[in-house]
């Protein structure tokens, strides 16, 4: 019972602030985030202390691996953070309000709702449950894109992330349609148990649809088109929580997919993978280059970096898996410090075009540090995080032989090193536009920042997380292998 | 014999005029001529689900489908005057594309669906206990059950009613302020504390 434990507490936090919103005044509603907030932490807690690594409830239908551990705990603190960054907006404490954004009650009920989607999809065990699980985690993202009302931006995110998300949801019901015609069973391990045999041209179809879905989960070129405009649409911190939360959710699914269900036929796939690997890289970053956005900007490089999550695809599992989750583990402190830096510069100043950002480093020195520790690690700098992250997963690409893929993602980083400085000249080198005045951060903001940042240096140098995230998941991939 | 020829002639109706009515859903100009397309290919397709004795899953077609969800776009279509917004025509490019890529798309799924050989459940007799069967099933905690998914759909339906109610509730362009976007009893209180008090309670929807 005591497995299902996290996901009870953040269903409840979510209730309660559902129906406290109903009964508050609109000044006392400021607490809803600190609720939120606290009930994520108490889930944390209970899930990082209390839960057993493996577990099954509901006769199997609902598991706990070593896996599924790390994902449910990085949900929850993308969610976390996501909360912590979007109290200045939504509470209006800011140098300039964002204006249509309100209902703080729904917004963040919202946001825990998606959350136990994603804790469902990677516990779960049937079809079933997995695709009701991935709609619970993605329908409130196309409500959360569109939720500044009065901006037409906003609505436009949410209308092409609704409908291009109905498509991708298609295609994988009709793949998992055929999958269970073909084996008669909604349980994945029997799928792939009884599917384990000669290609079929019905198989081959239902892996094209569901790695399509897949495709546009993770935001992998081709299936990448909704992302710029959605990014750039949707309310920053909800942009921050699609970038990371809704990556790390793709990144489930594609486990759930890659390794469970298609777990025998992947080492075959492999020329296919790096295919769509290098396409994601290249284009993600030769267009990054000519955003003038921020917003944008951060869309192109997180499709870029998705291109990076596939490499650990390539080689054997044991390697792969904690290389992957430890890499997510690094994107997602790095991506939400430097949209936390984003997000307090939009609510100071109103502006998100990086031509903006010029002189940062004079108005608030501190902050244009942080973003630029921040981007550093997501380009892969040395002592940072980033480049551990990175170094793993482009070793495990070369040990499987593929070493053009290695040179591509190499020359993609060096690209991507060239448009994330496009951002640090711009807050150093750039003379501020006005005399400077010297933009502040509120608390609650400045202790975020400095939290993730810590995260950002301190991932790279201290080898511990990934050696426990490296010995927990070889019990699993035992598991895999004797289900 | 005769009876065997009567099925196989009315399924095979059924289907082309499912397949028609599709199509037509698709293609026609009027926005609510094609929402009664769809309601019809909705309802002859529940026909086709009984003829392959699958009672439950055409009740619930019935329903969900056709009772819920194709009313309830009627009802979209005749509030707002969303017949006015599809007078432009897609360019022929568009047409074009989408045209080849579905037909391209129809017969690769046909070719693989035909040549595959599906197994085959040998108990091709129903009891007659279906409903009951699946009713049980949806509760039922066990390995054969899906109790989980089935409580997890409420939860979806409830994000998903949150989520409509805050993208459909009235705003007020204007003099809106930051946090309450739209709710007109927690504006009138921020408006007041400000001291410019304008907005009368009278005005609000909620």
């Amino acid at each position: 019972m005591s497995i299902i434990i996290p996901e009870l507490i953040v269903i409840g936090t979510a209730f309660a602030i559902v129906l406290a919103d109903l009964f508050m005044s609109e000044r006392t509603r400021v607490v809803i985030a600190p609720l939120a907030a606290l009930g994520l932490l108490a889930a944390i807690a209970v899930n990082a202390i209390h839960t057993p690594v493996t577990g099954e409830l509901l006769g199997g239908r609902f598991a706990m691996d070593p896996v599924a551990w790390w994902f449910k705990i990085l949900f929850m603190t993308a969610a976390l953070f996501t909360v912590l960054l979007s109290i200045d907006t939504l509470d209006g404490r800011a140098g300039v309000r964002a204006r249509g954004i309100g209902f703080r009650g729904e917004y963040y009920s919202t946001i825990l709702f998606s959350v136990v989607g994603m804790m469902f999809l990677v516990s779960a065990r049937d079809l079933a449950t997995l695709f009701v699980s991935l709609e619970l985690a993605t329908l409130p993202l196309f409500v959360l894109a569109a939720w500044r009302r009065d901006d037409p931006r906003s609505s436009e995110a949410g209308l092409k992330y609704v409908i291009l998300g109905a498509l991708a949801a298609a295609f994988i019901v009709y793949g998992f349609g055929i999958l269970y015609g073909l084996a008669g069973s909604t349980n994945l391990d029997v799928i792939a148990q009884r599917l384990a045999g000669p290609y079929t041209p019905a198989f081959l179809l239902a892996v094209a649809l569901v790695l399509a879905g897949t495709g546009f989960k993770l935001t992998i070129v081709p299936f990448h088109m909704w992302a710029a405009d959605v990014y750039q649409g949707a309310p920053t911190p909800v942009t921050a929580y699609l970038s990371v939360a809704s990556k790390a959710a793709g990144l489930a699914f594609a486990f759930q997919v890659l390794y469970r269900l298609f777990g025998g036929w992947v080492p075959h796939w492999g020329l296919l993978i790096a295919v769509f690997a290098a396409l994601t890289m290249t284009l993600g970053n030769v267009v990054a280059i000519v955003q003038h956005n921020i917003k944008r900007f951060m869309a192109f490089s997180a499709i870029s970096q998705a291109g990076y999550f596939l490499l650990g695809f390539l080689g054997a599992a044991d390697a792969g898996v904690p290389a992957m989750l430890f890499y997510l583990l690094v994107y997602i402190v790095s991506n939400l410090a430097a949209f936390a830096c984003i997000i307090w510069f939009a609510n100071e100043t109103g502006k998100e075009h990086i031509e903006d950002y010029r002189g940062l480093s004079l108005t608030n020195p501190l902050m244009a540090l942080a973003l630029m520790v921040a981007l550093f690690s997501l380009a892969g700098i040395p002592p940072l995080s980033g480049f551990v992250g990175k170094f793993f997963l482009f070793s495990i690409a070369s040990q499987a032989g593929y070493h053009w893929l290695v040179a591509v993602a190499a020359v993609n980083s060096t690209i991507s090193l060239y448009y994330y400085l496009r951002v640090v000249r711009q807050m150093y080198i750039e003379p501020p536009a006005d005399p400077a005045a010297p933009l502040r951060a509120s608390m609650s903001l400045s202790a975020t920042v400095a939290i993730l940042s810590v995260g950002v240096v301190t991932l790279g140098i201290f080898p511990m997380v990934y050696d426990h995230i490296h010995a927990t998941t070889i019990a699993w991939l035992a598991s895999l292998a004797q289900g | 014999m005769i009876a065997d020829a009567v099925y196989t002639v009315m399924f095979y109706g059924f289907s082309a005029a499912v397949v028609i009515l599709a199509l037509a859903a698709v293609n026609m100009r009027q926005l609510l001529r094609a929402a009664l397309a769809l309601m019809g290919m909705l309802a002859l397709s529940a026909a086709l689900y009984i003829m392959l004795r699958a009672e439950f899953l055409a009740g619930v077609q019935i329903l969900v489908y056709v009772g819920g969800i194709v009313v309830l776009i009627v009802f979209a279509i005749m509030l707002t005057r969303s017949s006015e917004l599809l007078e432009d025509r897609p360019r022929t490019l568009t047409r074009w594309y989408g045209g080849v890529s579905s037909i391209l798309f129809m017969l690769v799924a046909c070719g693989a669906l035909c040549t595959t050989p599906f197994p085959v459940q040998s108990d091709a007799q129903p009891a007659g206990d279906e409903v009951r069967k699946i009713g049980l099933a949806l509760l039922e905690q066990g390995s054969a059950g899906y109790l989980l998914p089935f409580e997890l759909i409420s939860l979806l339906l409830l994000v998903a009613v949150i989520g409509g109610t805050v993208i459909a509730r009235k705003t007020r362009p204007r003099n809106q302020p930051f946090t309450t976007g739209g709710d007109l009893r927690g504006e009138a209180i921020v408006q007041a504390a400000r001291g410019q008090g304008d907005v009368t309670p009278g005005d609000r929807h909620s």
